[in-house]
């Protein structure tokens, strides 16, 4: 009989948002039917229709000096870190775990829209790691809305996979005016309080910052810490519809939910409950409504279903953790929260919406959080009581089928190589290039700079894969993309119509397109890529991380087979510098594809900033020596002294990429990939190492030559 | 004046608001195309110009800032934005209207 998979708890967690401080506030709320929904007075809302939004009250009242004697003291902005850090702290001392756990063993997931004003991404997940003394891999997922929700699943794999030992899984974001004026400008905003599932359509903006700590269920079990349920399956998918809206058909979410449930070996009768997303946008309430129907069959039509922004605005980033939470504590005291301000459901939308302003009397043994996202990415939780075994299914074998790259030396991967051999730092921009050249898809109009690279990176990856993704094969094709800065044209952009227009005048598709999972959502859109779609952040190592989470993915799900991964960087307007930019990409496949030689993914592993040797390890189990190491690694031979890696005692020592092409902070490590990758289809190694690292992580992966 | 002479200043009149309308669509749609490159009659969803309802939403800023025309409500919207000519129309009428108070 199959071993069954590990039982990952919940021991902990941790809220601030609109309705307050702390998971007791949350109860508080739904206990009493109020709302956090309140005028804006932390930043000027005159100018627009919407006046009200769902921000953190702990954060009233804060001001700054006046700038000039006799003005009345300004608004303080607030950190993101500061309120990530409140959760996470709550969250972690819920979980009793001082003491009982090596720090370089805690991992940090944090999901967020916009990061720190719109700037740091992963050194936001860094920061709440070094608050609570976490030295374990620091992830940061920035899928826009699902984000948190994304957190917690792939949360859930580094702790099956004995990548961590704890793991501190959540979202935060705090609402910005310009935030407030974008939503607005996509006229997605409701004059009054939102009414998700309700006839108004709109959605109401919020803030918050929310953390639950996971564990396996062995161990949490051994010191006795109390379980708030487990999580059971998450699924991920994307729309390739639409930049910012749904598609009508639910298509996507509905497979994002059979990801879950299929993850969870759940059927849809084992669910009880749905924490829908719910934000109150017509266009996102009847395509999930249809999603369900289609994902749970008449279950969706049989058991309650309902939305929580009416009492926490939409949280962005966090809205999917704060919603599991609040989800999680009503099942812990036989209660279902409802939907405010539904007396009037819309048409078509599930049967029972849970309409009422007060807790509702029912069991939730297991309980459905459904994520969506701009960008069409979408993800899907299944929490609660294990229903049964789940199966351990043998690991499928991951290869890579076909590899891109694009830089300031070109397109082309021989390209990529004749760079490198040349030993010249090449850095700078990318030559421009005719998208339509690349992909017969190409649409019409220019994309930004961003979205052009990645677009065209995918399409000579699956072209050198031979992979047409066609008809049944879209839902099983995916992308994960790892950059670590907003798309800097599109951010530009935005800036610019808000200083020349207004900020009424925010120019709503460079404001769609600034995320970090815009490009993602664009290529993926452009090449019908229908499968998990997923944007990641580790700074430096980010392409590695990408392709390591991409390989894990495959590996042990059966809900993709081909996964486009790698690494992205976009140059700042108008501030040349000395870095690069570029998108590199290599297709990885769990599943037949017709290239010729394949060249299989051997090993990987990840773990803390420092832990070089540890990961290594992991990577390297159970492979017999390599013949070299491709490294986008700081100080590599240092680093790599003494360990399995050094290149001191392998046949074809170091390739040290970021010596070679100059400093790439995203895609230098995907580059080392894609290189070792050519070594090896040409015959020049049997196995090679690939290994990175910055202030999140380290990563490496073991790629072997055919027949090797 | 000639019946003529209205009939070409009107195609003039057309030809110069086809001309702006066209140069809006370039710069707000960002196409990669030159301005003689886009038939009148193109529409702007779809297969047209490849316009989705998030480029729509910046259209209707720039004919509020080239134009001064609003358009309010969804109806009024989808009608504007079938195709270029309809955009002409739009601005054409709302001359008249101008000039006619």
């Amino acid at each position: 009989m199959a071993a069954a998979r590990a039982d990952i708890a919940i021991v902990g967690a941790g809220a601030a948002c609109a309705v307050g401080t702390g998971c007791g506030a949350l109860w508080a709320a739904v206990a009493e039917g109020r709302d956090g929904l309140r005028p804006v007075v932390r930043f000027s809302v005159a100018e627009f229709s919407a006046r009200v939004a769902g921000l953190w009250p702990g954060w009233d009242g804060r001001t700054q000096p006046a700038q000039r004697p006799g003005d009345p003291p300004a608004p303080l902005a607030l950190s993101t870190l500061e309120l990530a850090l409140i959760a996470a702290r709550e969250a972690w001392a819920g979980a009793q775990l001082d003491g009982n756990v090596a720090r370089e063993r805690v991992a940090v997931l944090l999901g967020t829209c916009f990061g720190e004003s719109f700037v740091g991404f992963s050194e936001l997940t860094e920061g709440v790691a070094a608050g609570l003394g976490a030295r374990g891999p620091c992830l940061t997922l920035s899928t826009a809305c699902s984000s948190s929700t994304a957190a917690i699943g792939l949360g859930r794999d580094l702790l099956e996979r004995g990548f961590a030992d704890i793991v501190i899984a959540g979202g935060a974001d705090v609402l910005t005016r310009e935030v407030f004026a974008g939503f607005h400008a996509l006229g997605a905003l409701s004059r009054d309080k939102c009414t998700p599932l309700g006839e108004t359509s709109g959605t109401t903006l919020g803030e918050g910052a929310g953390f639950v700590v996971l564990e396996r269920g062995e161990r949490a079990a051994a010191r006795r810490a109390v379980s708030w349920g487990s999580v059971l399956g998450y699924g991920l998918s994307g729309d390739a519809f639409h930049d910012t809206a749904p598609d009508p058909s639910g298509g996507g979410i509905a497979r994002a939910i059979r990801g879950a449930l299929a993850d969870a070996a759940a059927v849809p009768d084992d669910v009880d409950y749905v924490s829908a997303h719910g934000t109150g946008t017509e266009s996102n309430d009847l395509a999930e409504s249809l999603a369900l129907r289609a994902a749970l069959g008449p279950r969706a039509d049989a058991i309650p279903v309902s939305a929580l922004k009416g009492f926490l605005g939409h949280a962005q980033g966090a809205a999917g953790v704060l919603e599991a939470i609040l989800s999680l504590l009503c099942a812990r005291r036989g209660v279902v929260a409802p939907t405010l301000r539904c007396a009037n459901p819309r048409p078509g939308v599930v049967a029972d919406p849970v309409a009422g302003d007060g807790p509702r009397p029912h069991r939730t043994r297991r309980l459905l959080k459904v994520s969506a996202a701009f960008g069409g990415a979408n993800a899907a939780l299944v929490l609660g009581e294990p229903v049964r075994p789940r199966p351990m299914r043998p690991a499928r074998t991951v290869e890579v089928a076909g590899t891109s790259a694009l830089g300031p030396f070109g397109l082309g991967v021989d390209l990529l190589e004749r760079a490198v051999a040349s030993g010249t730092p090449q850095s700078g921009a990318v030559p421009s290039f005719d998208l339509s050249h690349v992909l017969r898809s190409a649409p019409p109009r220019d994309l930004d700079p961003s979205g052009r690279y990645l677009s065209a990176a995918a399409g000579l990856a699956l072209a050198d894969a031979g992979l047409a993704v066609r008809g049944a094969l879209r839902e099983r094709t995916g992308l994960f993309t790892g950059n670590a800065r907003m798309p800097a044209r599109s951010a530009f952009d935005c800036r610019a119509s808000i200083e020349q227009r207004g900020i009424t005048g925010i120019a709503a598709v460079p404001f769609a397109h600034m995320t970090l999972n815009a490009p993602a959502g664009t290529c993926a859109k452009l090449l019908s890529l229908r499968g998990p779609l997923l944007a990641l952040s580790t700074g430096r190592a980010s392409g590695l991380a990408a392709l390591v989470v991409a390989c894990e993915h495959l590996s042990r799900r059966e809900d993709a087979d081909h996964l486009l991964a790698g690494g992205l960087d976009e140059l700042p307007v108008h501030e040349p510098g000395t870095a690069s930019e570029g998108a590199c990409l290599a297709v990885v496949s769990a599943a037949a594809v017709p290239s010729g030689t394949r060249v299989s993914v051997a090993g990987w592993g990840l773990g803390g900033p420092a832990a070089t040797e540890e990961v290594l390890a992991r990577a390297l189990e159970g492979v017999p020596e390599v013949d070299g190491v491709y490294a986008a690694l700081p100080q590599a031979r240092e680093r790599l002294l003494g360990t399995r890696g050094d290149p001191a005692h392998l046949p074809l020592g170091l390739v040290d990429v970021d010596a070679c092409l100059g400093p790439a902070e995203a895609t230098a490590s995907a580059y080392a990939f894609v290189l070792a990758v050519a070594a090896l289809r040409r015959g020049r190694a049997r196995r090679l190492l690939i290994v990175s690292a910055g202030d999140s992580l380290c990563c490496a992966a073991v790629l072997a030559a055919p027949g090797a | 004046m000639s019946v003529d002479s209205a009939v070409l200043q009107l195609i003039a009149r057309r030809e110069q608001v086809l001309a702006k309308v066209r140069r809006m669509l370039i710069v707000s749609l960002r196409l990669r195309r030159q301005p003689d490159e886009i038939d009148p009659d193109t529409s702007l969803f779809g297969t047209g110009l490849g316009m989705d309802s998030l480029d729509a939403v910046e259209v209707v800023v720039a004919l509020e800032i080239e134009f001064g025309i609003k358009l309010e409500d969804t109806f009024q919207r989808k009608l504007a934005l079938r195709s270029v000519n309809a955009l002409v129309d739009l601005v054409l009428a709302k001359e008249v209207a101008v000039a006619s108070t």
